[in-house]
């Protein structure tokens, strides 16, 4: 089966976002294909590129990127929700003439089409959030 | 057509479980995830008579190993909650066409 | 074509939470044959009549919820249940909102192909 997951969480405000890494890796596991995940309102601060975790602390980010490049799995970040909260890549930067950018390159920015088309064309859609 | 429902925030802290219950019928599935599942701690008086009248309606119960080891619940879980690993979380999403997310 | 259920719970003003359910309620009605919008839990609260958050500085929920109509969203429901705990009066709800008791919320469930909550 075809899965898209839509995070909503940031990675230190809950368990959401490595709950949402336990499943897509335990769906890969059972044969089915994660097609993309989406990360709206607070879960867009799990792309930004800049988070220094301590060194005994798991990197959540990190672990998207990896499981995104090893797997071929499109991460789409909100393109609105992260503007607002300070998320920007290369392109925004300068659109919007601000200092730096700070999107992690595993994620891309996008709208919430991506998501509409994620959640009609997937086979399920799981939400993880607060 | 049945679906699994979601809870992921602990009873104490919203209404999550209970807005969950009311929707879910007979032929459902409910699994706490995260800190949704402190409701499956037996004796936690709110919770148990919750889970009591789902179980009672037929809405099956399931909450998430890793949570529950990770804090320490194991031997203090309601009798009528079944524990599924991450794969059997996968494998809950397979049987249920639908899934509904609370927190 | 498929059905979507948007479950919005989050009350306004305290977060961004309600003001992105209802954006992406928006947008998701352009894709989905059919789009139906539940409110429950706390986000209840955005039914609340005679909001008035420019006392905060805040945008008032009361536009977005009305804007509704122009994307044609003309199924909107909250969950009586909620209504009932928090002392909300059913009859007079912004949003053109109907209340669901428990038996119409399960068939409101059933009857959709995906179930978004935000």
């Amino acid at each position: 089966m075809r899965y898209a997951l839509l995070v909503l969480a940031a990675p230190q405000s809950s368990a959401a976002s490595q709950g949402a890494l336990r499943f897509a890796r335990a769906a890969l596991a059972r044969g089915h294909t994660v097609s993309r995940v989406f990360f709206y309102g607070e879960g867009v601060h799990n792309a930004t590129a800049l988070a220094v975790p301590p060194q005994d602390e798991v990197d959540t980010v990190a672990q998207w990127r990896d499981f995104a490049l090893a797997n071929g799995i499109e991460l789409v970040v909100c393109i609105a929700a992260a503007l607002r909260r300070g998320l920007l890549d290369e392109g925004e930067r300068e659109r919007y003439e601000r200092t730096a950018a700070n999107l992690d390159p595993a994620f891309v920015l996008s709208g919430l089409g991506q998501l509409a088309e994620a959640a009609l064309e997937s086979d399920r859609v799981i939400t993880f959030g607060g | 057509m049945s679906t699994l429902h979601i809870v992921s925030t602990a009873p104490t802290a919203g209404t999550a479980l209970a807005d969950a219950l009311r929707v879910a019928g007979a032929g459902d599935t409910l699994l706490l995830t995260g800190d949704g599942v402190y409701a499956a701690v037996a004796h936690a008086p709110g919770p148990s008579q919750l889970l009591r009248e789902a179980a009672a309606t037929g809405v099956q119960l399931y909450a998430l190993l890793p949570d529950i080891d990770a804090r320490g619940l194991a031997h203090r879980l309601h009798p009528g909650v079944r524990l599924v690993d991450d794969n059997g979380f996968v494998e809950l999403t397979e049987r249920c066409p639908r899934t509904a997310s609370w927190f | 074509m498929k059905k979507i259920l948007v479950v919005v719970r989050g009350s306004p003003y305290g977060s961004a939470r309600a003001r992105e359910a209802i954006d992406a309620a928006l947008l998701l009605s352009a894709f989905a044959a059919e789009i139906a919008v539940l409110f429950s839990g706390d986000g209840v609260w955005q039914l609340q009549p005679g909001q008035q958050p420019g006392s905060i500085a805040a945008q008032p929920v009361q536009a977005m919820l009305g804007a509704f109509e122009a994307y044609d969203i003309t199924r909107v429901y909250a969950d009586a249940g909620a209504l009932a705990e928090r002392g909300l009066d059913a009859g007079h709800l912004l949003g053109g909102a109907t209340a669901l008791d428990a038996t119409a919320l399960r068939e409101l469930f059933v009857n959709h192909d995906r179930v978004i909550t935000l």
